[in-house]
């Protein structure tokens, strides 16, 4: 029997969460049908838009959390 | 030699008993993901600054307290804690998101560019304040799954869980966010390149 991958489970697998039978399974399905495949490059193309997180807190938020936590440190002993 | 990653349940483990230079070792590993979530949430660099801290000082209170069980699930748990910073930041403040400008009236920014190329600093800012506006366009139920997915790194069933919705809901979330993502850069002719 044919099985059918929707969106959700290209989505899935796109962020690498698709157990690894259904994912074996789906890349075979890839091979063999365009359109899955035209779909699966729509969710990577806006993956790939969306970028990597990029952004940092200033190193003086760092610095404030850290001495935070060395006062809770010394409350405890 | 084999390189030896320190995971995060170790870091948490060391620095509960008392290694300080571990929590800036697991803020340094996390700090973007964390951040940029923030960010993408809030729209506000400033308002980014407050949550992450409160989160971190939230987190480091709960640790001391013992009642961290997240079996070696640190980071989110972190964009968890966030994310609820974040709803208490608009509940307090009574207002949703806007998208802000990131001109160079941010001091972080002005600070970053004098050591970086100014004409990449302008192309990456370009392109991150597009972006930005582009998933503020989108509703916030899907704006928040794509973030926490995207950026914050958490699973489908993770989101699912701390939005109150089945895994297909958060799933058919994310589908729309990026199929009207796709809609708007067409509609506007955006280019992102």
């Amino acid at each position: 029997m044919v099985q059918d991958f929707t969106q959700e489970t290209l989505l899935l697998y796109a962020y690498n969460e698709l157990d690894p039978p259904t994912a074996a399974h789906l890349e075979q399905r890839l091979t063999s049908d365009p359109a899955l495949k035209a779909q699966l490059n729509e969710i990577r193309e806006c993956q790939n838009i969306l970028g990597t997180p990029q952004h940092t807190p200033h190193d003086t938020t760092i610095q404030i959390i850290l001495e935070e936590s060395g006062k809770s440190q010394l409350e405890i002993h | 030699m084999k390189n030896h990653v320190i995971s995060d349940k170790e870091l948490v483990k060391q620095y509960l008993q008392g290694n300080e230079a571990c929590l800036e070792m697991l803020i340094k590993r996390h700090k973007t993901k964390i951040f940029t979530t923030i960010l993408y949430i809030v729209n506000d660099h400033y308002i980014a600054e407050d949550i992450f801290q409160e989160t971190l000082i939230k987190a480091i209170r709960t640790l001391r307290k013992g009642k961290y069980n997240e079996e070696g699930k640190f980071l989110p748990w972190i964009v968890r804690i966030a994310r609820n910073m974040a709803i208490d930041h608009f509940r307090r403040s009574k207002r949703m998101p806007k998208i802000t400008s990131q001109d160079g009236e941010d001091i972080f920014r002005t600070f970053e560019v004098d050591d970086m190329n100014r004409e990449e600093t302008y192309v990456r800012d370009h392109r991150d304040d597009m972006i930005r506006e582009l998933i503020n366009q989108l509703p916030n139920e899907q704006k928040e799954v794509l973030v926490l997915r995207h950026y914050g790194n958490l699973s489908f069933k993770e989101i699912a869980a701390i939005t109150d919705v089945s895994i297909n809901t958060a799933l058919g979330r994310m589908r729309y966010a990026l199929n009207n993502m796709r809609k708007i850069i067409e509609e506007k002719s955006i280019s992102l390149q």
